[in-house]
């Protein structure tokens, strides 16, 4: 019997991430002639929002993963 | 009103701990087709949660430039629908690890499955190497089958099998983590072990125990 749960969060998340990956290259990505953009982006979104920084206040956010 | 201003710049910041290799996840999932195996599948569910956030208005201000130029084929940013896709499936992931499902909740279930496999269906109408549509796969196909699960078995909890796994990692792959080598020993380590134990039972055959 198969874990449905972690089917769930392996398989299909992360499908959808590819998909979604597919999809701007498909409608944005080949028309701009930017590949592999999206990626990018969305790293940069991702690192802005979790990375270890100090805000202008001088707070520190620091991970611990 | 300056000093409120600043107390509140962290106001939306989240306090979700996501690795660096987690970070790097969709430039993973582009260059290699894969996750970088120190991904976990709590990691995934993390990145579940930030992606309406992640990917909202991702192209707008270079869909908007690219539309101002006169001539230029007009386009769309198609961050709103992924949105929507991703909160369909949020509502679905969040009903279906919940304990204590009542036959309304299986029938919701099955119900917002459907819709999120119609929405992908539209959304994402790209087929892979066999002809079938990339949200096609079998796993995704699972989930219209989740509720008739829950309704087997009671709660989803009851056919986990984390808890084996992570004892695999720990005590078998993890094992190669104590010597001079690394990490890459763990499946030597692995074959090692296994040998081991088919030649114990070999000699324990040829002594007839």
């Amino acid at each position: 019997m198969r874990d449905p749960m972690h089917q769930v969060d392996k398989g299909v998340i992360v499908q959808l991430l590819k998909s979604i990956l597919r999809l701007y290259s498909e409608q944005v990505e080949s028309v701009l002639g930017k590949a592999g953009l999206a990626a990018k982006k969305l790293t940069a979104r991702l690192t802005a929002a979790l990375g270890s920084r100090t805000d202008k206040a001088g707070r520190k956010y620091v991970l611990f993963a | 009103m300056r000093n409120v201003s600043c107390r509140l710049q962290g106001m939306h910041d989240t306090l979700i701990a996501v690795s660096k290799r987690t970070r790097q996840s969709f430039q993973s999932l582009y260059d290699e087709g894969k996750l970088h195996c120190r991904v976990r599948a709590a990691d995934v569910r993390h990145l579940l949660l930030l992606l309406p956030f992640m990917v909202h208005d991702l192209f707008s201000s270079e869909v908007e430039a690219w539309n101002a130029v006169a001539g230029h084929e007009q386009i769309q940013d198609p961050s709103p629908e992924i949105v929507a896709i991703c909160l369909c499936l949020l509502e679905w992931y969040h009903l279906y690890r919940r304990s204590g499902h009542t036959m309304e909740d299986a029938y919701l279930l099955d119900t917002l499955a459907k819709s999120f496999m119609d929405r992908c269906e539209q959304l994402f109408p790209f087929r892979d190497g066999n002809e079938h549509l990339i949200m096609g796969t079998d796993k995704v196909h699972f989930m219209k089958h989740s509720a008739t699960q829950i309704l087997n078995w009671g709660s989803i909890i009851n056919c986990s099998a984390e808890a084996s796994e992570i004892t695999h990692k720990i005590w078998v792959k993890g094992q190669g983590d104590n010597t001079n080598q690394g990490p890459s020993s763990a499946k030597t380590m692995m074959r090692h072990s296994q040998s081991k134990a088919a030649a114990q039972e070999c000699a324990h055959a040829i002594a007839g125990v």
